[in-house]
């Protein structure tokens, strides 16, 4: 089997409109010859919610990541012992197991992991809290 | 025939509202566990926690939710769930679900694809049908003829009045009425001018035209042994814009005697067509006689009154059949007693129809003896835009008609329901009204009786 060429825009375009379709707010493919990082962007109501209270109290609140869909939820990659997900800002702060896929949550622009909501393993649905960060300085 | 057999203990609903707690129910009676699928806009309702497990799998819009195959069944490998009941509307006459259902090693609780899509095909069922020996409408199932000559023989064979329809159309679109010959060529050219423009294919298709029908429908129940029965019929005339506003078993003033061989030949294609499950039989009645319109390949809303009169549990059973199991009955046990009645309880305006949204403040729904309520709301339940305004099915059994009739004015009017509007004070005077007390009144008597009333 050949395999597809990800710089081709059909396969491009067909993957954004499934990633759309299914409610999941990026994919990134990284195979030895081509890499591709697809984001879908974020309507007001779209997937994925980092959201803050508008409240004047806001930033005292801690601001929460909600599952883009359902799926089982590892904190590390259950595949890889020792590689936890880091807590640093922007970066991955868990997994979705779907299937055979992973897919990495994004902790966002400057957010700091608080804590996970949610055991390892357990079955989330689509918008349900998994992660609580530290509210923005 | 596609046969799943396998044993499941497990059942995913891929459904909501009152139908996904119906089947709760039954799953529960029969010591399975139910996972019940839901959208945002349900994730926090009572009936959804009353599962064993729920899972939020999209956002509101069905497309992304209900109608979303791929969550579903992504939902059913994470729950571990070894069957899918789709209940009605959505997902259940869907062949790609059904197959996908299969596919992924899942057992469908309902018929193959192979058998949805047959009934799914107007043509394709017709032929099974009339191979069954099933009544239909006269008329031949196949392509009007283009030339004048041959029209004309076609309709005069099947006697005026008839109706051309658009072999591609649907839902009352490209269809027209010949009540003689004179009219009858230029009604073919502008129905066939119409199909071409909204359908894409100017094929036609001519039957005869029924001026005042009833519509009575007939349940099956089928094993994957080749065993089926039918457990009597329905009266679900009481429509408006083809929406099913009442429906009652069995449907009045039908002797035994006329409509038990109807019954046999929907037994009969069902075993020539190798069905599974449940499914409904829709005829146009008129003047004595029976033509088929359609089979329903699922479970139907109205399906309380069949199981109030027939005391059998048809979801129950559509459960053991999808198990592998044998129908524990022949068509010799079924016996139908007494009558039971429907009212689809609709969040709706009674006057514009409307539909309305919003909170139940309260809610107190009648009880006693021979009434049942199928619903998922509660005082508190907030109605949502995104589905159907169907919030509660109100269901009673009496003795005879006259009986089940009294027990429903009573049972409506101890319906208590504040916050939103509903079709209730409809029911309330409809049910006052002689000629429906009366019975055997035609499909077209809500419409009419709407009219005179100064609604709609």
């Amino acid at each position: 089997m050949t395999k597809p060429d990800l710089s081709d825009p059909a396969i491009i375009e067909r993957l954004a409109a499934a990633l759309e379709a299914a409610g999941v707010d990026g994919i990134e493919i990284t195979r030895p010859d081509q890499s591709l990082l697809i984001r879908v962007a974020k309507s007001a109501n779209g997937p994925v919610r980092q959201f803050s209270s508008g409240k004047p109290d806001a930033a005292a609140r801690p601001a929460v990541v909600k599952s883009p869909m359902a799926g089982e939820f590892w904190p590390s990659d259950p595949s890889r012992s020792g590689a936890s997900a880091s807590s640093t800002a922007g970066d991955t702060v868990g997994f979705l197991r779907v299937g055979p896929i992973l897919l990495p949550i994004a902790a966002g622009p400057s957010k700091r992991l608080r804590r996970h909501l949610v055991e390892p393993g357990t079955v989330v649905g689509f918008g349900d809290p998994i992660a609580e960060f530290e509210p923005e300085a | 025939m596609m046969q799943s057999h396998q044993r499941f203990d497990t059942v995913l609903i891929a459904n909501r509202g009152e139908i996904a707690l119906r089947v709760v129910r039954a799953c529960r009676e029969m010591g399975l566990k139910a996972v019940v699928v839901c959208s945002e806009a349900d994730r926090d309702s009572a009936y959804a926690r009353s599962a064993d497990q729920s899972i939020c799998i999209g956002p509101s819009t069905v497309s992304k939710s209900y109608l979303n195959q791929n969550a579903i069944l992504l939902a059913a490998r994470l729950t571990g769930a070894g069957a899918v009941h789709p209940g009605y509307g959505f997902l259940s006459e869907n062949t790609r679900f059904s197959a996908a259902v299969e596919a992924a090693g899942l057992t469908f609780i309902g018929p193959d694809a192979n058998a949805i899509a047959t009934m799914g095909d107007k043509i394709a069922a017709k032929s099974a049908m009339v191979a069954a020996g099933v009544p239909c409408v006269p008329g031949p199932d196949t392509e009007l003829a283009s030339e004048p000559q041959a029209i004309r023989k076609t309709a005069a064979d099947i006697g005026y009045p008839v109706i051309v329809k658009a072999a591609g159309g649907g839902g009352g679109r490209g269809m027209r009425v010949v009540l003689d010959e004179a009219e009858l060529l230029q009604a073919v050219a502008l129905t066939r001018e119409e199909a071409r423009k909204a359908f894409g294919t100017p094929a036609l298709y001519m039957e005869k035209f029924l001026q005042h029908p009833r519509h009575i429908e007939i349940q099956v129940l089928c094993d994957t042994h080749g065993n089926a029965v039918w457990l009597g019929h329905r009266d679900c005339s009481m429509q408006r814009r083809h929406q099913k506003v009442v429906e009652e078993a069995p449907a009045p003033g039908i002797s035994d005697v006329l409509i038990g061989p109807v019954g046999a030949a929907c037994v009969k294609a069902c075993k020539q067509i190798g069905y599974r499950g449940v499914g409904t039989f829709e005829f146009l009645y008129e003047d004595g006689a029976f033509y088929f319109i359609e089979m329903n390949t699922r479970l139907q809303v109205e399906h309380p009154v069949t199981e109030e009169t027939s005391g059998v549990d048809i979801v129950q059973q559509q459960l053991r059949v999808a198990q592998g199991e044998t129908l524990s009955m022949e068509q010799g046990n079924v016996t139908c007693i007494g009558h039971a009645i429907e009212c689809r309880i609709n969040a709706e305006d009674p006057a514009t129809f409307m539909p309305s949204a919003g909170v139940i403040t309260a809610l107190e729904l009648p009880e006693g003896e021979g009434v049942r309520v199928d619903t998922h709301v509660e005082a508190g339940y907030k109605v949502s835009p995104y589905y159907d305004s169907l919030i509660a099915k109100l269901i009673v059994h009496g003795r005879d008609r006259t009986d089940a009739m009294q027990r429903m004015r009573a049972a409506l009017a101890s319906f208590k329901l504040e916050g939103i509007a509903t079709n209730l004070p409809l029911l309330r005077e409809l049910f006052e009204d002689a000629a429906f007390a009366e019975g055997e009144t035609d499909i077209h008597y809500l419409e009419k009786w709407l009219k005179t009333r100064g609604a709609a």
